[in-house]
Formats: structure tokens, sequence, C-alpha cells
């Protein structure tokens, strides 16, 4: 433990490779993965879809076992009982019994944490108000909507008062104020000197309370380091600095500020890039590398039948996924949507928005849907890739999840 | 008032789990009451003939290992309740509230009283009460079996495979609870839900009952009609709801001694077979014919019968059964049992002869028309014959003028004895039963926790079919009659016919523990039966189920996804 004090959760050289029924290898899931998640801060897992993130997550809560490798949490074992003691895990989806209802399954865990009648009663109360579902407590959890859902899953992750939190995508599913609730708590909690490890997409969530992330593609480990750090190393590469002499530099900044006349915007608009920027390039870059992952190998297989039926459905979740950022900037809206105007259009809305659109910009010169998408730059379209890879992913994962249980 | 009335049912359904629990501990304090009562008995017989006790025990090691098992094993099985309750109780908790919630039970109980209630429709007996209470029994319990194990399997298998596939035992998982309190727990739960359910049934069933053998109705009966009824009234406590020992008579002395020397005239003659299994069916076939030789009565002549170990100074009537087959074209047999008892030498102030002398005590005549041939037919005898030591002398006079008669040598002459009354006889039956159930939720379990969902029910349905039919196959397993194969063929055989033995000793089936018959025939259940069941279903194969299912949950990675 002295050895560790540190670090609530290790994971050393972690690899994980699913094999099929005749004990071939099908699927390298996380290849090689180290980080550490020290004590007291907030800690994101992050990757598109079928990198890695929920196979770390699950081997980390002994639900899987790793091939080689370790991982540790408190210095030990996550299958040991004690370590067991000390955390709380809400899931992705919320897996609970859906014919107990709220109050029943929070008595439910907290007896597995041998709680007291009375300590039980008092937290169990607690935390059906902080979630606020005390209105909705002797409803059965399979009539709750998913957001409500997740709270239960929230309650119940925090029944036993965990050192170490470990959350499967936090905000999805919750409403615009249930995800500032549950944005908030994690901050409270970090307060309170706990540890957050979590995995998400939402990247603007990630950006506001992550410490630290580290972003995986293809089981592999592409970025590890304090969110502010990463984003201003990135800024440097892509200024270039290598290739100019000190005075261009200079006369540069000089012919700037001669042309533009004040001094403070080259100071402020130096600095910061957007996480999502950053994350996209980095999986750019691992494509660019010829990274094999699962996750790759299987969205190409899979990618064009499902593109079609999942790019409406993308364009939806893609927008919440900007609404939910504080910045919502138009450029990424105005990327993400041209290219669905350009696919086969499977949803009326898409037609009808795309209609509106249309009748508000007639008067202007512009080309045919499908030329519009050629015409975007390739830089866009590479993203627009990578976006389409989230998104379908994100509908195939659970699928496989559910083909591979059977 | 409405509040507290509120209160008290909100107070009811959250503690529903907690009653079903009391209720199985209900139902557990006859047994520990009557185990008691048998240990004390066992106590005193030891404390008087200790080395009677160990002549027991040497002669037949069955019984007394079957309740070695069940005391180690329940022993072990409270050792780990206690030490887990908190964990085991909540898993189990959770398992019933959900049952609750699902309506399993009381789906099951609304199944068992329409069926039940609809048997009279169903049924046609005889007429009389004996019979129909008999059917009743047999009937309400058998389907309370059969849903149960359904239940039990189905459950236990289901709750595994739907927890892992649903992704719930994700959480549980991360929970400080071990994977076999999870297991354990969820088989506790079971358990405790059919056994609150066989609870129910059964207890529906023995009011059924009772509620069915009323008096007959004095008022609009013929004297003649009414002494009818009376005597089915009266059939039916003593012969169904009682519970009877059944004791044989000695086989006739010599039987096997004289079976030798037919063997050693065979092996003179050098007709003796070669191979050893077909040795085996020439002896066995040859004491048969001594012994129907011996138990062949000839017109005219009688033949006596020893009936040792009842119980002395006993009220009542014995009931005793034989099966005799007339020769000829003979269907009927003509001949009279008589009673004999032994009176001490010179009681009868005879002189001169210092040997206990056989002095006829009564008769029973045959039925008009006589007895029926090859069918097992039944008389009874005043229990005051049976002598100080414990026997019964009875002979059998042939009077036909023609045919004489050959008894049955399996089934020799047996005769019941009233040793306890129905309910606890009732109630062994059910602990069998339980112990049934109780097997079926841990293979369910097993089956849930080594496969998943499609493959774990298959397993499921073949356990329970085969535990269905599982006592005729084994009857299968036992050759009619031994044939003359080539030796190859005959090494398949044995090897096919072995191995299918073992298999289904391992199946789960009633086996030689069925009580069903027993209860439904007001014979004893015997606590052999009921030890037996115990260690053998309970214990050992259920034991071994739940083992398994934890080696394999224990080390089975709960979340198998695609990366």
């Amino acid at each position: 433990m002295s050895a560790t004090d540190g670090n609530v959760l290790e994971v050393i050289q972690l690899t994980k490779t699913f094999r099929d029924f005749w004990g071939r290898e099908s699927v390298k899931a996380v290849d090689g993965l180290s980080f550490d998640v020290r004590r007291g801060e907030v800690f994101g897992l992050l990757g598109p879809n079928g990198s890695g993130k929920t196979t770390t997550v699950r081997i980390a809560l002994g639900l899987l076992f790793p091939t080689s490798g370790a991982v540790r949490i408190f210095g030990r074992s996550p299958r040991n009982i004690e370590v067991k003691k000390r955390i709380g895990y809400m899931p992705e989806e919320s897996h609970l019994y859906s014919y107990l209802n709220a109050q029943e399954t929070l008595d439910f865990f907290g007896r597995l944490f041998r709680l007291s009648g009375a300590e039980r009663r008092a937290r169990v109360d607690a935390l059906i108000d902080m979630v606020g579902l005390r209105r909705a407590r002797r409803r059965p959890i399979g009539q709750y909507s998913k957001g409500m859902a997740r709270r239960i899953g929230l309650a119940q992750a925090l029944i036993n008062d965990p050192d170490l939190l470990i959350l499967d995508e936090p905000t999805t599913g919750l409403d615009p104020v249930g995800a500032r609730e549950m944005k908030d708590l994690i901050l409270t909690l970090r307060e309170r000197g706990k540890t957050v490890f979590l995995c998400s997409h939402l990247l603007a969530d990630v950006e506001e309370i992550c410490d630290r992330i580290c972003i995986l593609y293809g089981g592999k480990g592409r970025a590890l380091g304090a969110v502010g750090e990463l984003l201003a190393a990135r800024d440097f590469t892509q200024i270039r600095a290598p290739h100019l002499q000190e005075d261009t530099v200079r006369r540069l900044v000089d012919l700037i500020e001669q042309t533009t006349g004040s001094k403070n915007e080259v100071e402020v608009t130096t600095p910061t890039r957007r996480l999502e920027d950053y994350f996209l390039d980095v999986v750019e870059d691992a494509r660019r590398d010829r990274l094999t992952t699962a996750g790759a190998e299987r969205g190409t297989a899979a990618a064009d039948f499902l593109k079609r039926i999942a790019e409406p459905e993308g364009e939806v979740l893609l927008e919440e996924l900007v609404q939910a950022s504080k910045a919502g900037e138009k450029a990424t809206d105005g990327q993400a949507r041209k290219p669905a105007t350009a696919m086969p259009v499977g949803r009326d809305e898409a037609v009808i928005e795309e209609l509106v659109r249309k009748s508000a910009e007639d008067e202007r010169e512009k080309a045919p849907p499908k030329e519009a998408a050629a015409a975007v730059p390739p830089q866009a379209s590479v993203r627009k890739d990578v976006i389409d890879e989230l998104v379908t992913e994100a509908k195939t994962d659970e699928k496989a999840d559910e083909d591979e249980a059977s | 008032m409405r509040t507290k009335l509120l209160n008290l049912w909100r107070w009811f359904i959250h503690r529903r789990p907690e009653i079903l629990l009391a209720l199985f501990l209900l139902g557990l304090v006859p047994l520990a009451a009557f185990l008691v009562q048998e240990a004390l008995a066992l106590v005193q017989r030891v404390w008087n003939h200790p080395k009677g006790f160990l002549m027991v025990i040497r002669n037949d090691p069955w019984p007394a290992l079957a309740v070695l098992t069940c005391a180690v094993g329940t022993a072990a099985l409270v050792f780990v309740l206690w030490r887990n309750w908190g964990f085991i109780w909540a898993v189990a908790r959770k398992m019933i509230v959900e049952a609750l919630h699902r309506k399993v039970v009381l789906i099951l109980l609304v199944f068992f009283g329409v069926l039940t209630l609809s048997l009279p429709f169903l049924l046609k007996t005889e007429g009389s009460v004996k019979s129909q209470v008999q059917i009743m029994l047999l009937y309400s319990l058998a389907l309370a079996l059969l849903l149960l194990s359904l239940v039990a399997i189905f459950v236990s298998a289901a709750s595994i495979c739907s927890e892992v596939e649903h992704k719930q035992v994700q959480v549980t998982d991360t929970k400080p609870l071990r994977r076999w309190q999870f297991l354990v727990g969820k088989w506790l739960g079971a358990v405790i839900m059919c056994a609150a359910a066989l609870f129910v049934m059964t207890g529906a069933a023995y009011v059924l009952v009772w509620y069915t053998v009323r008096p007959p109705d004095f008022a609009r009966m013929t004297p003649r009609e009414l002494e009818k009824a009376m005597a089915d009234y009266d059939a039916v406590f003593t012969e169904v709801l009682t519970a009877r020992r059944s004791v044989k008579a000695i086989e006739p002395l010599g039987v096997d001694e004289e079976a030798e020397k037919a063997v050693a005239e065979l092996k003179a003659q050098g007709t003796w077979p070669n191979k050893p299994t077909q040795r085996t069916w020439a002896i066995e076939q040859l004491r048969k014919q001594v012994l129907a030789r011996r138990l062949n009565v000839e017109p005219g002549g009688s033949l006596g019968w020893i009936v040792p170990g009842l119980k002395p100074g006993q009220e009542g009537e014995l009931q005793v059964r034989f099966r005799g087959y007339a020769s000829g074209l003979e269907r009927r047999l003509l001949g009279r049992w008589v009673v004999y008892e032994r009176k001490p030498p010179g009681a009868d102030g005879a002189e001169g002869d210092d040997r206990p002398r056989m002095v006829p005590a009564g008769v029973s005549l045959p039925p008009t028309g006589g007895w029926s041939s090859d069918l097992k037919q039944q008389f009874s005898v005043p229990a005051e014959h049976v002598s100080d030591d414990g026997a019964l002398y009875l002979a059998y006079e042939n009077r036909s003028p023609r045919a004489s008669v050959v008894f049955d040598g399996d089934l020799m002459l047996e005769v019941l004895q009233e040793e306890k009354t129905f309910f606890p006889n009732y109630y062994r039956t059910l602990v069998v039963v339980f112990c049934h159930v109780a097997l079926l939720a841990a293979l369910g379990l097993m089956a849930g926790s080594v496969f998943s969902f499609p493959v774990a029910s298959l397993t499921v349905m073949f356990f329970f079919f085969v535990g269905l039919i599982g006592p005729w196959l084994v009857q299968f397993t036992e050759p009619a009659k031994l044939a003359e194969f080539p030796l190859m063929v005959d090494i398949v055989h044995t090897i096919a016919r072995n191995s299918m033995r073992v298999f289904l000793a391992v199946m789960p089936h009633f086996g030689a523990f069925n009580p069903l018959g027993d209860l439904t025939d007001g014979k004893l259940v015997p606590w052999r039966t009921v030890f037996g069941a115990g260690a053998i279903m309970f214990y050992v194969k259920g034991g071994f189920a739940l083992l398994i299912g934890i080696y394999f949950y224990s080390r089975r990675e709960l979340a198998r996804v695609i990366v």
C-alpha cells in the first residue's frame, strides 16, 4: 500500500485478448495500456467506441480478467472484497433489477455493504432525495425513463460512500439539469477527497470536470496527462515552430500587430483549442499510423451499410453533444449537418430540416446537397468519418455485446 | 385508523420475504420435533442393547451413513448460513421480492388451486371414500411436486441467466459480495419460495382430504347402506389415513441349501452354464423354483407362516396381504386362513406335553366365491393375536378339492401394522418432496451459472424430464431375461447398461425414495427413506450441483463483450 499511496488505481501493461469458443484469438481489446489515477483527482478515459474503454473499466471492476498485465485498486486486485467495499460503480446503461422499485433496489445494495437497518434507511432516503426521485420511489424501475434509471444507478453507486467512484458515461441519458447536477456532484466529491474515474464521449463534460485524461485508440493509450497540458502542447505542434526563425516569428507577430493594430488579440488567440478537436486529431493520428484496432476493423466491415441507417440518429446525437457543450460552436454544427444532408435520407425530420434550410438560403447561389458534400474540405470529411464511427458504433456496440452474451 | 392500516399494509408488503422465511422455519418445526423424538428413542434403544445396535449397523450400514451425512451436511449448511447470513439473505430476499413482484408464487398457487379443485370432475373413482381419498392425495401431491420442481429449476436457472444477460450482475458483482454467496443466496431464495408454496399447497391438500372424509349422513340410509358406508368410512382410517409398518413373513427354511443342491446336480450333469451373468440368473431361477415348491399347498393341505417383528399388545386390526396362484383352470382360491396362538406347555390342562402348543385362535374365511387368484388379496386379523415376542402365526388351509395353490415368493405374506398416525407420515413425505425440489433448484443454478440462456434452459429441461421418467428408465436397465449373446455384444451391452445405471444414479429423480406410493397406501414412509433422500438428494447431489455451479461461476468473466 505504501508504495502506491498516491495512486488509487493503477493499470499496468494491461492487455486483454478475447478468444472465441475454440480458443482462437478474435479480438485484442486492450493492448499494453498503462496509466494511473491519483488520489483525489477526476480522471477521464476517452476514446472512440471500440477503443477498449469499457473493457478497461470492466477489468478494473473484476468483471473481466486481464490476459496479461494487471489492474490494482488501492494496491490490490479488483476482485478483492476489501477493494469492493471502497468503490462505487455506475454502469453505462442502468443495469438494475427492473421488477424492484427504487427503495428496494437501494435497500438491496445497502444490505450488500452490511449497513445496519437504521443506517440503510437513512442513506436510502438521503440518496433518493438527492437524485430527486422521492415521488417515484415505489414504482418499479422497469417503468422509469432512462434518465430516472440512471439517477438510481448513481444513487446505488454512492450508497457505500465510496472512495473511488467509477462512472461509465456519467452524463448520457440525463437531461441538461441532471447532467449539470452530475457534474457538480463529481466536483463536490473531488473536493471531499474522493477519486473519480470516468469514461465518456461527451468531451465538453470531460474537459469541464477532468483533471487528467487518457485517450485510447485500438486498445493503446495515445495520450495521457493533465487536460490543460495536453491541449497546450498540441497547440505548439500546430504552429510548427521549428521551421521558423525567431526573427521570422517576431516579424510575423509584428506584421500581425501592424496589420491589426492591437496587441491583445495576438495574445488571446494563441493558447487553447477545444478538446474535441484535439480528440479527433489524436484519433486521426492513430488511424494514419495504421494502428490495428478491433474496433476499426469491425467498423470498416460494418460501416457502409450501417452508416446509412444510423446517420440521422447520429446527427441527433451529435446535436446533443454540441448542445451539451457550453461553447456550442456553430462551426461543428454546420460541419456535421452538411454531410448528413448528402446521405440518402432516412428520416422525415432530416428532410424537413433540409427543406427549411434551403428555403432560407434559396436566394443564394449554392450547389445541390450532394455536391456540397464533395465540396467539404478534406479535413472536415475526415472528421466526419470519425464522427460516423463514433456514432454508428455507439449503435452497434450494444448489439455486439448482446451477441457475445448469447 | 386509516393511516394505521395503511402503515400495517406497507409493513406487510415490505416484510413479505421475512414472512415467507418465517413460514419456512415454521414448516421445519415438526421436523425438529420428530427428530428429537426419534433421537431420544434411539438413545434409549442403544442404552438398553448396545450390542444389538452395533449388529444392526454392521448388517446394514446405509441408514446410519445417511443419518451421518445429513447431520454433517446440516451442521455445515447452518454454519455457512450463520457466518454469511447478511449477504446470503440479502440475495435471497431480493430474489423473493422479485419473484413476488413477478407473481410467480401467486400464479403457481392459482394453478394448483384450479387443478386440485377440478379434480372431482376429472377423475372417476370406484366411488368409495377410500379410493377418493387415495386419488386425491396422490394427485395433489404429485401435482405440487411437478409444479414446484418446474418452478424451482426454471426460476433458479433463469434468475442467473437473465441477470448475466441483462448485466445486472455487473453492478451486483462490484459490491463486496462473494460470488458463492450470490449463488447460495439464490438457492436459498428459490428453496424458501418453493418451501412456502409447498407449505400452502400441501396444507390445502390436507384440509381437502379431511373435508372429504366426513362421516356418512345417517339420516337417509337403510341399515344395510349405513353398514356399508360405515365400513367404507372406517377403511379410510385403517387403510389410507394411517401409517402402517409392513412386515414380511419368514421365508421357509432351507431354500438356499436346496437351491445349491440343484446347482450341484446341474454341475454333475454338465449343463451348468459358463458365463458368470448366466450363472447368477440360473441360481436365481433355481431358487425361485425351490421357493415355489415350498410355497405350494396341495388340495386339503395347509401351509404355516411366521411373521416376526410386530409390536405386541396393540389394539385394533392388522392387515394381511398375500398373492396366490391357483393351479389348473381354477380362478379362485378356496381356502381359509387360521390364526394360531402359541400357548405355554400345560396351559390347557393337557398333560405329558412340555412343548409350547399352537392353538387356533381365529379364522378368516374367504369372501364369497373365494380369494381371487393372481391378485393381491387382503384380510384383517385382530392385533391381539400377536404374541408377546412380536410374532404372528398364520396357516393357510387349502380346502379346494382339485386345485393346489402357489404363493408369490416375492410378496410372501405381508402384514401391515399401524405404527404412526397420518400426520407424521404426511410430513415425512413432504420432507422427501422438499429434498427433491431443493435438488432441482441447485441443478437449475448449476445450469444457469455454467451456461447462458438457451443452453441452460435446455439443460434444465433435460434434467427435469429425466427426473420425471428416471424411475421407469431404471427399470429398463434391468434386463428381463438373459439371452445368449456373442461375447462382444454381451460386453457392449453390459457397459451400456452399467453406464446408463451410473447416469441415472447421478440424475435427479426419486428412484428408491419415492414416498407417494407408500403414503397413499397408508404405509409408513420409513426414516430410512427420509434420511436417504436427505443425504443423497439434498446434500450429496444438491451439494455437488451447487459446488459445480460455484466453481464455474467464480471463474467466469461476467461481462464478455467484444472490446
